[in-house]
């Protein structure tokens, strides 16, 4: 006699491993951070064509939060209805990200030997600019959209 | 802003394991889609993403034709910036002829969802056309069709109790028509039991050893929710942009002309529950005030659970598949989530320990590109 699942709410998992491959902080690596969003990264699906922005509200213009103050609950923001979501202004353009090489998060000084060798050995990666855009020193004038997710889930 | 249009209640397949109901013929009108692009346009998005739904989209061509002619005709005329637009489609993949072909090719930037359920055995068990005969081979010459015409198709496989041991074969057999992506979607709706839950991660623990030599071949393939629950313990977390916000950037139309925050919450069209406004009314802000109020609750029963930020509980329609209400989940969810959780970080494990290029370049340097205009911030380093 197969043994259903239990209907009834589910026991939390209150303890689970680590997983055993280095989170992208613990890497050294660098996150492109949005306003008014936890960390989070810009998303490239190798199957897809280039990440995009998509049509989030931008946190009116807060300055991105950086990565060391405490992460989101996780809990999703109260979310108004679409109408309210979408209202306001038209955002800008993007502004290019200051010409930063797509192949710089691994030539990071923060980029971790521990997980991948000291001579890791990328040829593509290309020498930190100079002046990296610092969280907490946003370009007050850009305009800054969320990174979109990937094209909507499968059904 | 995600517009998804469920073109037809109407259907050429009849899969066992379908959610939306009876099959009938109330195909949408060009005027309730000319009035959802219009509501979607509303608010000057962005991005534009219309999705089509249904029943079978592809019995419509002509429909979706008319779509795509009105959209870039709508979005021509707005003042810079202009949305960027993308389409997205969902079929079953048995109808793709040349003007079909010609509908999907570039330059337009159309993501096609095809459903295969893997091998024969598998996919005929629950896929079959309206006098009961499995539809595999006719779907594989058609993928082939798109294949040689260029056009990119991404596959969708319903897991079930009934299938679940069977995730090595499956995820090898989609891996063989070259998808661009292959997506695992667990039947919410079946009679999970602990017997097939322990079959669901030995197919798991199979299909990983599958993706973990395609890896090791250099093919850094998607294959989802696997990818996924690797992404959200590189990000620790789930980014707030893949976070189910219930019709917070996103909204399904009927034929009827009536609004739901999902296209799997539609079923027939004729429950008022998960309705949150009509075309002729708008939304209705108080009843999406409710639904996402009610959907919250989840986060009650797992604030104390460790692996909260890599699940899928947030998604409002698993909450109705599941349970039949928004914001109640049971142990089905748990244990699924967590096999592929589990799966992923073994797979990511092992792939991580032999420093696999493919993996590192796809995990670690590709997926983090910046996002166009974004910008780039140094992490803090644990401990610095």
């Amino acid at each position: 006699m197969a043994r259903r699942l239990s209907a009834n709410p589910p026991k939390p998992r209150s303890r689970f491993p680590f997983p055993g491959y280095p989170t992208v902080a613990a890497a050294g690596l660098y996150l492109c951070l949005s306003p008014g969003c936890t960390p989070q990264l810009g998303i490239t699906d190798p199957g897809s064509t280039t990440a995009t922005e998509n049509s989030l509200p931008s946190n009116n213009g807060a300055a991105p939060i950086p990565y060391s103050e405490p992460p989101s609950t996780g809990v999703p923001d109260a979310s108004p209805p679409p109408n309210a979501t979408e209202a306001g202004p038209a955002p800008s353009p993007p502004k290019p990200s200051a010409g930063i090489p797509d192949a710089m998060v691994w030539s990071s000084p923060g980029f971790a030997p521990e997980f991948f060798g000291a001579d890791a050995g990328f040829p593509d990666a290309e020498p930190l600019p100079e002046a990296l855009p610092d969280a907490s020193e946003p370009d007050a004038e850009s305009t800054v959209p969320d990174p979109a997710g990937d094209i909507a889930p499968p059904y | 802003m995600e517009l998804t249009l469920f073109v037809d209640h109407a259907c050429n397949l009849r899969c066992g394991y379908c959610y939306n109901g009876r099959k009938f013929s109330r195909p949408m009108s060009a005027e309730v889609m000319r009035r959802s692009v219009d509501l979607a346009l509303a608010s000057r998005p962005a991005q534009l993403d219309v999705s089509f739904f249904g029943g079978e989209p592809l019995l419509h061509p002509r429909f979706i034709e008319e779509t795509v002619a009105h959209v870039e005709a709508t979005v021509r005329a707005l003042p810079e910036p202009r949305p960027r637009v993308r389409y997205v489609m969902n079929t079953n993949g048995t109808l793709v002829d040349d003007r079909v072909l010609a509908l999907l090719a570039l330059p337009r930037d159309f993501t096609l969802y095809v459903s295969l359920d893997g091998p024969a055995a598998v996919h005929d068990a629950h896929r079959v056309d309206e006098s009961g005969e499995g539809t595999f081979a006719g779907i594989v010459v058609n993928l082939e069709r798109l294949r040689q015409a260029g056009i990119a198709f991404r596959l969708v496989a319903v897991v079930r109790p009934d299938t679940a041991r069977r995730l090595g074969e499956v995820v090898r057999t989609l891996l063989d028509v070259q998808p661009a992506q292959v997506t695992l979607t667990p039947d919410f709706r079946a009679p999970w039991t602990a017997e097939s839950i322990a079959e669901l991660r030995l197919g798991l623990h199979d299909a990983g050893e599958v993706w973990i030599a395609a890896f090791r071949d250099g093919r850094a393939l998607p294959l989802e929710p696997l990818r996924g629950k690797i992404l959200t313990h590189l990000k620790e977390g789930i980014p707030c942009p893949e976070r189910c916000t219930l019709a917070g950037r996103a909204f399904a139309v009927t034929p009827a002309g009536r609004l739901y925050p999902c296209a799997q919450m539609i079923g027939e069209d004729r429950d008022d529950e998960l309705v949150i406004g009509t075309l002729d009314s708008g939304f209705d802000e108080k009843r999406l005030a409710e639904l996402q109020k009610a959907k919250d609750r989840v986060e009650g029963t797992c604030a104390p659970c460790a692996l909260r930020d890599r699940c899928q509980s947030h998604c409002g329609c698993r909450h109705v598949a599941l349970t039949g209400e928004l914001g109640l989940i049971n142990q089905a969810l748990c244990e699924i989530e967590e096999s592929f959780i589990l799966t992923a970080d073994e797979v990511a494990r092992v792939l991580m320990a032999e420093r696999c290029p493919a993996f590192i370049d796809a995990y670690y340097r590709t997926q983090h590109r910046a996002a166009a205009g974004s910008v780039l911030t140094r992490l803090r380093r644990p401990g610095a």
